[in-house]
């Protein structure tokens, strides 16, 4: 895979996140995202098989965490009842001291607002909207005033190669500058954790790897840990720590296998 | 598989989630087909009453005919933008699957006739409801006084062969409507406008306006010796000034509204209305002719009830431009209900990412809000400030000029918001994330 895109100097030390981790060992600072239990169903039709069956994972402050599994495997609906979007049918998912599962639509709302970020495939930048406006919109959805919110996105776009971009227009912008503004987006409110969905699905090899890899240097900068749903190997090996699913369940998790081969 | 057998088979596929535009979609055809057909009645039951080799200068039934004429004519244009606008609307909810379809290997001619196909079957089933609205409105409208005396049903009805025809005609409105709009789809498989940066309106629409404005106040003088028609005239001409003009202002206003905006909902709206300031006229233009209609409206309030040859005529003038203000009004806000369903269905990407992001619902009910309240005062400012210039002189006749029509405003701006409501339930359905 190509990794020498040029980082932006706001982001040093990239390389240490193209390998995977040595130990398992982790950043420890602020608190993990533990999901227990978790078992989703779409239905209540008995004889259709949960999207989820029994999902233990914690994502420790700083990580990057690629899911990994075939289609169907329940990687998605992992991404979205770990980011409160969905609330899972059992099990429990505690986030800086509350279980996301209890919150009510406007409380996960709120929680998703400003303590999680997003970077999908595509089309999450509204059309309408230049690229600054774009990054800023979540802070001000936060109530931050519209002058700030853009005068601090403005050192994520420049961080992120968008410097002199942030007038243009979703449309007016390649796919790789889409999804750096997504990043942009995604980081604008110091998030704790950034759930990617196939961020570097929609693009070519070459930029997709680029893309990936601020995206992991951005996260990192801030503190944040990422969860990435990918089918590509590829972008999983960049990540630290890789789980597989199969079926709604775990069946592989790299940092447990480490930690078996320490012990 | 042939196209048809091929778009039944979608049709029948259809999910739940994709119903209500199809059933908004009907309803224009439906109220854009009745209304035509109590236009076209009203006319050909006025002209029943003309005697024929009747003297056309000095037979009070003839006024009546020209009246009928100038009212449906009045009601022509917002009725037929309607059908487009449903038109437009099936094409909107129907572009990812043709999409889909153009990817997977479909012509574009297959494309085309699926797509004319769906605007077809909706205009055919939203034409014979229409019927259904024109023949349930009939025992009221023949009721109606006109020259002292009702019509009743016989008159009004127009007959099957001409109410089969008019739905011949908003079937064909749909077909062309829906081949315009599908352009785009069948020429890129990926079904992606690239959206640039909008392009600047010419502020020769200014001059133009301008222009008109100027003609109206130099010959305003002898307008009035003009008689009604020349007024109604004038009318006509500041409505077709208004509609140029109108995409401008709403540009102009909603780069105000951007620049200005602290909050997300300001910035939304404001920049919305820039993307597209025609969609946003559109979504106002039927309720600024419903302004200039209740402006004339507001004129008949101070005719005499009649004298001479002509006992009714005042009373008839007022009766007939309440129904023709009804007739648009209903037209205006199903406008309002249709363009603002387009406008979601093609935004159903960036609502639910929103949503995601954690964006609450209320938030962007608000920017909708904003984003139609916004265009619909610009529109009320320029049509009512028209409306004002005209009604000026005539408003020292009577005071009741200026109440009727602003009393027709208030009604014009809840039929608009009324509107909006109607697709709000879409919204919800696009930021529904379980």
């Amino acid at each position: 895979m190509n990794t020498t895109t040029t980082m932006p100097a706001a982001y040093p030390g990239r390389g240490s996140h193209a390998e995977p981790a040595a130990t398992g060992q982790l950043t420890t600072t602020g608190s993990p995202l533990v999901a227990t239990g978790l078992v989703h169903r779409y239905t209540a039709r008995p004889d259709e098989a949960p999207a989820l069956r029994g999902v233990h994972l914690t994502v420790t402050p700083g990580e990057s965490l690629a899911v990994m599994g075939p289609s169907g495997s329940g990687k998605t609906t992992l991404l979205h009842v770990l980011a409160g979007v969905l609330r899972p049918t059992e099990g429990s998912v505690h986030w800086r001291g509350a279980d996301l599962t209890k919150l009510s639509d406007r409380e996960r709302s709120r929680l998703r607002r400003s303590d999680f970020g997003f970077v999908f495939q595509s089309g999450q930048l509204l059309p309408e909207l230049p690229a600054g406006e774009n990054a800023a919109l979540p802070l001000m959805l936060a109530g931050v005033p519209r002058a700030t919110a853009l005068a601090r996105t403005q050192p994520i776009l420049d961080a992120l190669g968008l410097t002199g971009l942030a007038d243009r227009r979703p449309g007016e912008l390649s796919g790789g500058q889409a999804q750096r503004v997504a990043i942009a987006r995604a980081l604008a409110a110091n998030p704790g954790v950034v759930f990617a969905d196939e961020p570097t699905g929609a693009l070519d090899r070459d930029t997709g790897a680029g893309v990936l890899g601020q995206l992991l240097a951005a996260t990192r900068a801030h503190g944040a840990a990422l969860v990435v749903v990918t089918h590509d190997s590829e972008v999983a090996g960049l990540c630290q720590r890789v789980v597989t699913m199969r079926d709604g369940a775990i069946v592989h998790d790299t940092a447990r296998a480490l930690q078996a081969v320490a012990r | 598989m042939t196209t048809v057998r091929l778009w039944w088979l979608l049709r029948r596929h259809e999910s739940a989630t994709t119903r209500l535009p199809g059933l908004l979609a009907v309803t224009a055809f439906a109220v854009a087909t009745g209304s035509l057909l109590v236009a076209l009645g009203g006319v050909l039951a006025f002209r029943a009453r003309v005697a024929p080799g009747a003297d056309p200068v000095h037979d009070p039934a003839y006024l009546y005919v020209v009246l009928a004429y100038i009212a449906a004519g009045l009601m022509a244009v917002p009725i037929l933008t309607l059908g487009g606008l449903a038109a437009r609307l099936t094409v909107a909810r129907r572009n990812a699957r043709l999409a889909n379809l153009r990817l997977a290997g479909a012509t574009s001619g297959q494309t085309l006739a699926m797509t004319l196909l769906e605007s077809a079957s909706q205009a055919l089933l939203g034409g014979v409801a229409g019927i259904g609205l024109y023949a349930a409105s009939l025992p009221l409208l023949a009721r109606i006084p006109f020259d002292g005396k009702p019509f009743g049903v016989a008159p009004l009805w127009v007959g099957w062969g001409l109410a089969l025809l008019v739905v011949l005609g908003v079937v064909a409105l749909a077909v062309v409507s829906g081949a315009v709009s599908l352009a785009a789809v069948v020429v890129t498989p990926l079904g992606v406008s690239a959206r640039t940066t909008p392009a600047k309106l010419s502020a020769l629409r200014l001059l133009v306006f301008v222009v008109v404005l100027i003609g109206w106040v130099v010959a305003s003088r002898g307008v009035f010796g003009g008689g009604i028609a020349v007024v109604i005239g004038f009318l006509v001409a500041m409505v077709a000034a208004i509609n140029v003009i109108g995409p401008w202002v709403m540009m102009l206003f909603g780069r105000a509204v951007a620049a200005t905006a602290s909050t997300p909902e300001r910035l939304l709206a404001g920049r919305r209305i820039v993307d597209d300031p025609r969609s946003a006229w559109r979504a106002s233009s039927t309720m600024g002719l419903t302004v200039m209609l209740a402006a004339l409206a507001a004129v008949t309030s101070v005719i005499p009830d009649g004298a001479g040859d002509y006992p009714y005529v005042g009373t008839d003038m007022r009766m007939g431009a309440l129904i023709t203000l009804a007739i648009v009004g209903l037209v205006a806000a199903t406008s309002a209900g249709v363009v603002h369903a387009s406008r979601v269905i093609d935004q159903r990407l960036g609502y639910r990412a929103l949503a995601l992001a954690g964006c609450p619902p209320e938030t962007l009910h608000r920017a909708r809000l904003l984003e139609v309240v916004a265009p619909l005062l610009a529109t009320f400012v320029l049509a009512g400030g028209v409306a004002s210039l005209i009604l000026l002189p005539i408003s020292m006749m009577g005071l009741q000029v200026l109440v009727y029509f602003f009393g027709a405003v208030v009604a014009t701006a809840f039929l608009s918001v009324l509107g909006l409501w109607a697709s709000r339930p879409l919204v919800t359905r696009a930021m529904a994330l379980a």
